[in-house]
């Protein structure tokens, strides 16, 4: 535990990594995990290094983009009654700007954080998903550049960054704005949920082994909760911007009052994701603080689970805090102080984890570098946005509070504190590693200063021009308020915090050419990711380290050994497979080796399916519905590309001498382990989804006091009955399907996968009819809308099932399937079940509730 | 299951390590499935004005919500006291406090079962000294 | 590297004793949510105080503990202490966020519960409806409408029926309550009450569309008989004309057709997407809080309403010199 005193081991760890390994290995593996070279090579690229770098690139540089828009709106309200800008062009300002902040900065930031250095922190080769790692920098960059499109067609969004409805809908904003707010950023929201399923999976099957749970590095504790904290945020996110786009082009009355909509269900269903978000953005960040603090304090993390479990429970808790941003909207009380109890009581772990920290400092012994100024200005500055964030999570304060300058502060002191201050940490932090260079101490602690100085005089002050009765986004307001001189420091503090981070750009590009190299392990930590070379080679680790304790570096001389059982396995893995990615998966709770599988290879499909992608929401941007098809159709290429299996050159016997020797399953194709995580997190995408849209139907059937509207009978039950009697009936011939090839039977399987997709298939054409003769469609009333929604999805998600199953026949038939190996049926099976449960929720919500209430 | 399972998967029988999930989470999910049940009860019967239903007289509606309180209670308070009691068992004092797996999830178990059954009860008291369906 | 995180607290203690200076200064002029003027904002602002005083004094607690453990003296060998004394810290600090938060959620709780609109059945009922960018006022009970102005009896509630007419608004009078939201399609009851006569600053303060910065209006608090009064007048149909420019005013009015838009009672204008102009000349402000009401503005205002307030619904009216002027004193006297 005595780190300070601990003797530097005899070699360095990449060194060891290698000795074990063997030089030509070595060599070989480099070359296997290399991503291919020239133009058509940098489509295909996957390593997760290299995407790494672009998604942080590409957030950095809509970073300075936002911030360059801030300047702008400090520049208009640095004097009253300013017309340095008009109010059109202000009011895009503060739209892009926190668009930009919010979408296209901080979530990709850290989740590029997350895919370069998680593979290596947690001591294993790769992400489990390289190709959905490159799509989702394809799809956020895409996305990011069609957002700021809209300056070029002079149609920029202005309904502010939460676009509340009316004011986003298709009467109070007309022309193609709007759209381009919704689906630009659409797309930037499906690189972060991509991103997010593979960061789910690589944090609890891909660890080194021996790294436990409870073992695991606090940022992937923070990241795994994230991650997970994404895709049940984004999507319903990803449901009302449908909604509201469906307002907007097919004449649906979702938020529209006047035909049964409810412009407060837009806001429910916003800050559903927009409340979680915050904490999406903050908790990487925590996990950040948490690697940062020990190193620079000499001494180990203090309440290791006291941490894990605050994170977690702020996971759980961010998700039922998002009234608080709605208390003026006039809901029933009993809601607001619900909700209040629970945006009150999530300070609890927030404050858990600060005294954690500084109980850390209290027994180290702190080394001031920059990461750490870093670090220290985050504690100063967070925990007053924790302060103000308790006070405005109360009713009666937030009354006055919201909406004013007040929460301008607030969330300025939450996100640039508790976000913005632990990234450049980071940066500072991580970056030798993977650029090989330091960065300047001296230009580092000039960086802090102006940022930490810059910040607190610009948004201090706002805190009181918000008491004094200043209202957010407004772009010019009377002299003689009393808000002059607020308004002056707050223009003051925006250049000096612009200098600071200007400085910071500086530093990185004169690093890039002039630094000193980094050593293998600067700062003398104590995480896996110090211990291979700097910069990192493509394959990470060659030998898979062995972690013993919670410090590896410190607590561990050696993290590659040939003693232990694990410790040969990982020899052997280091020599066999050299010319296919072998990575290992690991058991989620104690880390023990399960299967090595294959991690796929450099492909242009992810960019093809990208540029699907966003030729869709561009053109629907444009109301262009041939390219959208268009579009479809590339997507669809692109997926079957994307999956189809490549072949590998290593022969059976290899593999079966390995298992054999090693006791453990290779797999040249996907891993059973992570494409069973990956059908569920689909499955669970599916459900939040699902969760959004049933909460809509509730919504809208409370804002009417007659349900179903006049002139629209209730639902007629018989074919949907018996189309969902004949879904069920599938259900069990996908069982017995499956039953069938578990023993070897390949007829028993094809047979079974055939009549599930017949009794699939009628089920749908029975459903289909019913819905054909509906009485009302979706423009009729919000009844309508929202029937044909819902019944509309549940139908897609029965197609998917369906072309799923399709696919597994096609291969059934080729014989890909056999007892041990049936990876793909097994899936198909569980999705089918998913969809089946999902119908059943459509059917009652749709069909039975009405006849109840 | 039909896939066959992983020879080196020693002792760590699924059924154990399930029992250690729910232990880690039982109190956030009970948590949260509790305040959905109660948010919506109480957007149902202030939508659909049903608090006017009274028996002897106190609101059936407000009556449920204090049920639902003491259901949601119940759990978490009695897993986290399993979990507590896992953990007498299992805790190492030679060692990191938490470092091996199942007395990590024993632990957290214990503090987040802690937290939450303060939440659940917070929740449910602040529901009995407001105006329930008025605004201010 | 010491002498760097020395200045820490100086900054944050500079900024804080001078911005507590000012905040003290620039009360006079500014519309303060710490200056209440009626009871409801009196209790918000006594929980701010409150909540001031303890998040201030949590804050302070932190950053000493935190300066502490930076700061410490350390004795050069040892490496780390014992592990008493950090779990110690945590455990306490957890305790003291878990005891201050619930103590001052029961009395936020009790604050709102203190706020509640009061039950008298003979209060005054005002309807105030949003419109991009300006407020429309009515009393159901008196028959009145005016716009960007209401007058409230001094000492006693008011009830406030909130609507909108487009997009959601947010009503704010920051020296006598919070804020509630303006929705389409819903309607919010609101109250006010102001202890003293006087005129209060109100403003919008959800964002609406281009001129959110500009939808201002003024509460106007004044003794009960002289709100009857006032009321009394103001149902009264606009005055017919006799002066003979104010007559060429009239017509003026109509030709121009700002009948389309605008209602005058008494006569063929019934138009009702702008203010109801029946008493114009007896409003403080125009364009919703923006300009003072005086010939000067109102004629500015007529000719070149975006000069004022770009991107208002209102259009620009080109008139002669001669008509605006008939117009203009015509406008005068529908006080």
């Amino acid at each position: 535990m005595d780190a300070t005193t601990q003797s530097p081991p005899a070699r360095s760890h990449g060194e060891a990594d290698i000795a074990v390994t063997g030089e030509s290995e070595a060599k070989q593996l480099e070359r296997t995990w290399a991503d291919p070279p020239g133009l058509f090579g940098w489509f295909r690229a996957l390593q997760n290094d290299e995407v790494a770098k672009r998604i942080m690139g590409t957030a950095f540089t809509f970073f300075v983009v936002g911030g360059i828009l801030a300047l702008l709106i400090r520049l208009q309200l640095l004097s009253p009654e300013s017309t340095l800008i008009g109010p059109d062009t202000y009011n895009e300002l503060f739209t892009m700007h926190g668009s930009t902040m919010m979408y296209l900065f901080v979530v990709p930031m850290m989740e590029g954080f997350a895919i370069l250095i998680l593979p290596v922190m947690l001591g294993n080769r790769e992400m489990p998903f390289p190709r959905l790692g490159a799509f989702s920098w394809f799809t956020m960059a895409m996305g990011g550049v069609l957002f700021y499109v809209s300056y070029l067609f002079n149609a920029v969004p202005k309904a502010g960054w939460f676009a509340l409805a009316p004011l986003s809908g298709p009467e109070y904003a007309p022309g193609i704005a709007m759209d381009f707010w919704l689906l630009a950023l659409g797309v930037a929201e499906v690189a972060a949920i991509a991103a997010g399923v593979e960061i789910i999976i690589a944090i609890l099957r891909m660890r080194a082994p021996g790294m436990t749970l409870s073992r695991m590095p606090m940022y992937a504790w923070a990241m795994l909760v994230t991650a997970v904290a994404i895709l049940f945020a984004f999507t319903p996110l990803m449901v009302g911007s449908l909604l509201l786009e469906l307002d907007r082009k097919i004449g649906s009355h979702f938020f529209n009052p006047a035909l049964g909509g409810s412009p407060v269900l837009w806001q429910h269903l916003f800050w559903i994701f927009g409340h979680p978000e915050v904490y999406i953005q903050f908790l990487p960040a925590t996990g950040m603080v948490s690697m940062i603090v020990p190193v620079f304090a000499r001494q180990k993390l203090q309440g290791y689970t006291l941490i894990a479990t605050a994170v977690i429970a702020t996971g759980f808790m961010s998700f039922v805090l998002w009234v608080h941003h709605m208390f003026t909207v006039g809901l029933p009380q009993v809601t607001m102080t619900f909700f209040s109890a629970a945006s009150i009581l999530i300070a609890i772990p927030a404050g858990a984890q600060i005294f954690a920290w500084i109980a850390t400092i209290i027994s180290g012994r702190p080394v001031w570098k920059t990461p750490f100024l870093f670090v220290i200005g985050f504690l100063v500055i967070f925990v007053l946005g924790g302060i103000t964030g308790v006070m405005v999570g109360l009713v009666p304060f937030d009354l006055q509070a919201h909406d004013s300058y007040f929460i301008v502060a607030h969330l300025h002191y939450v996100l640039i504190g508790g976000s913005v201050f632990p990234i450049f940490a980071a940066l500072y932090y991580w970056l030798p590693k993977f650029s090989g260079k330091m960065l300047s101490e001296r230009l580092g602690r000039w960086n802090f200063w102006l940022m930490f100085i810059g910040f607190n005089l610009s948004f201090f002050p706002m805190h009181i021009a918000g008491l004094l009765g200043m209202p957010r986004r407004v772009y010019t307001y009377s002299p003689g308020l009393g808000w002059d001189l607020y308004n002056v420091l707050a223009t003051v503090g925006s250049w000096i915090l612009a200098a600071g981070v200007l400085l910071f750009l500086i530093n990185f590009f004169y690093s890039l050419r002039y630094g000193e190299p980094a050593p293998e392990n600067p700062w003398q930590a104590d995480s896996l990711e110090w211990g291979t070379a700097t910069p990192p080679p493509n394959y990470g680790f060659a030998a898979l380290p062995v972690v013993r304790g919670r410090h590896p570096l410190w607590q561990q001389e050696r993290i590659h050994g040939e003693q232990t059982r694990t410790e040969k396995l990982m020899k052997a893995l280091s020599k066999w497979p050299l010319t296919w990615r072998a990575a290992l998966t690991t058991t989620a709770l104690e880390a023990k080796p399960e299967e090595i599988f294959r991690v796929s290879g450099p492909s242009i499909w992810p960019f093809v399916t990208a540029v699907g992608l966003i030729t869709i929401f561009a053109a629907e941007i444009f109301t262009l519905r041939a390219l959208v098809g268009l579009g479809i159709l590339v997507i669809i290429v692109g997926i079957v590309g994307w999956h189809w299996p490549d072949d590998v050159d290593t022969p059976a016997e290899e593999e079966e001498a390995f298992e054999k020797e090693h006791g453990i399953p290779v797999s040249t194709g996907s891993s059973r382990a992570v494409a069973k995580w990956s059908v569920g997190l689909a499955l669970l995408i599916i459900f939040i989804a699902l969760a959004s849209f049933v909460f809509s139907y509730i919504y809208i059937r409370l804002v009417n006091s007659a349900w179903p509207p006049a002139n629209i009978p209730l639902p007629n039950l018989l074919w949907p009955a018996i189309g969902t009697a004949v879904l069920l009936a599938s259900g069990g011939a996908v069982r017995w399907a499956r039953a069938g090839i578990a023993t070897g039977k390949q007829n028993h399987l094809r047979l079974g996968l055939a009549l599930t997709f017949v009794l699939g298939a009628v089920g749908l054409g029975l459903l289909i009819y019913a819905f054909s003769g509906l009485s009302f469609n979706w423009q009729t009333h919000a009844y309508g809308s929202i029937f044909y929604m819902l019944g509309g999805y549940a139908l897609l998600i029965i197609t998917s099932g369906l072309l799923m199953n399709l696919f597994t026949q096609v291969w059934s038939w080729l014989g890909r399937y056999s007892a041990k190996r049936h990876v793909a049926v097994a899936n198909t099976a569980r999705f089918w079940y998913g969809t089946l449960v999902l119908w059943l929720v459509v059917f009652f919500t749709l069909y039975l509730s009405p006849h109840i209430w | 299951m039909t896939e066959t399972i992983p020879p080196n998967e020693p002792g760590t029988g699924n059924g154990r390590s399930r029992a250690l999930w729910i232990g880690l989470l039982a109190g956030p999910v009970i948590w949260s499935i509790y305040f959905v049940i109660i948010y919506l009860l109480a957007e149902i019967a202030c939508g659909l004005n049903l608090l006017q239903f009274t028996v002897w007289g106190v609101s059936i509606i407000l009556l449920l919500v204090q049920v639902i309180t003491v259901l949601a209670l119940l759990p978490i308070l009695y897993i986290g006291f399993q979990a507590y009691r896992r953990w007498q068992r299992l805790r190492h004092d030679e060692i990191e406090i938490g470092e091996q797996p199942a007395e990590f999830m024993a632990l957290g178990g214990v503090l987040l079962g802690l937290l939450f059954a303060l939440a659940t009860l917070v929740t449910g008291v602040s529901a009995l000294v407001v105006q329930p369906c008025r605004w201010i | 590297m010491r002498y760097a995180p020395l200045t820490v607290p100086i900054i944050k203690r500079g900024i804080f004793l001078a911005a507590t200076g000012l905040l003290l200064a620039g009360c006079q002029s500014s519309p303060s949510t710490l200056n209440p003027q009626g009871p409801a904002a009196a209790r918000i602002s006594d929980l701010t105080w409150v909540l001031f005083v303890v998040g201030g004094a949590v804050y302070v607690i932190v950053m000493a503990l935190l300066l502490y453990a930076l700061f410490r003296r350390r004795a050069t060998t040892q490496s780390s202490g014992p592990p008493g004394r950090e779990r110690w810290i945590i455990w306490g600090g957890i305790g003291l966020t878990a005891v201050v938060l619930l103590l001052i959620f029961g009395f936020a709780v009790n604050t709102l519960v203190a706020i509640a609109r009061p039950d008298t059945a003979d209060q005054l009922t005002v309807e105030v409806t949003g419109h991009q960018w300006w407020w429309e006022v009515h009393y159901p009970d008196e028959g009145v409408t005016t716009a960007n102005e209401i007058h409230i009896p001094t000492g006693e509630p008011l009830e406030i029926k909130l609507k909108s007419q487009d997009v959601i608004h947010s009503f704010w009078v920051p020296e006598l309550h919070g804020k509630l939201d303006l929705v389409p399609g819903q309607t919010n009851t609101f109250w006010l009450q102001a202890d003293q006569d006087g005129e209060y600053w109100g403003i919008c303060a959800e964002y609406c569309g281009i001129q959110h910065a500009k939808m201002q209006f003024v509460v106007v608090a004044q003794p009960p008989a002289e709100l009857e009064r006032w009321l009394q007048a103001q149902s009264q149909p606009a005055v017919t004309p006799t002066e003979p420019q104010a007559v060429r005013g009239q017509e003026v009015f109509m030709e121009a057709n700002c009948g389309e838009c605008h209602t005058i009672a008494g006569t063929a204008a019934g138009g009702e997407l702008g203010p109801d102009l029946t008493h114009l000349a007896s409003r403080r402000t125009l364009a919703a809080g923006v300009v003072e009401n005086n010939r000067g503005n109102l004629g500015g205002w007529i000719i070149d309403p975006h000069g004022i307030k770009p991107g208002n619904l209102m259009p620009a009216t080109p008139l002669s010199g001669e008509d605006l002027q008939a117009l203009l004193a015509y406008l005068e006297i529908l006080e």
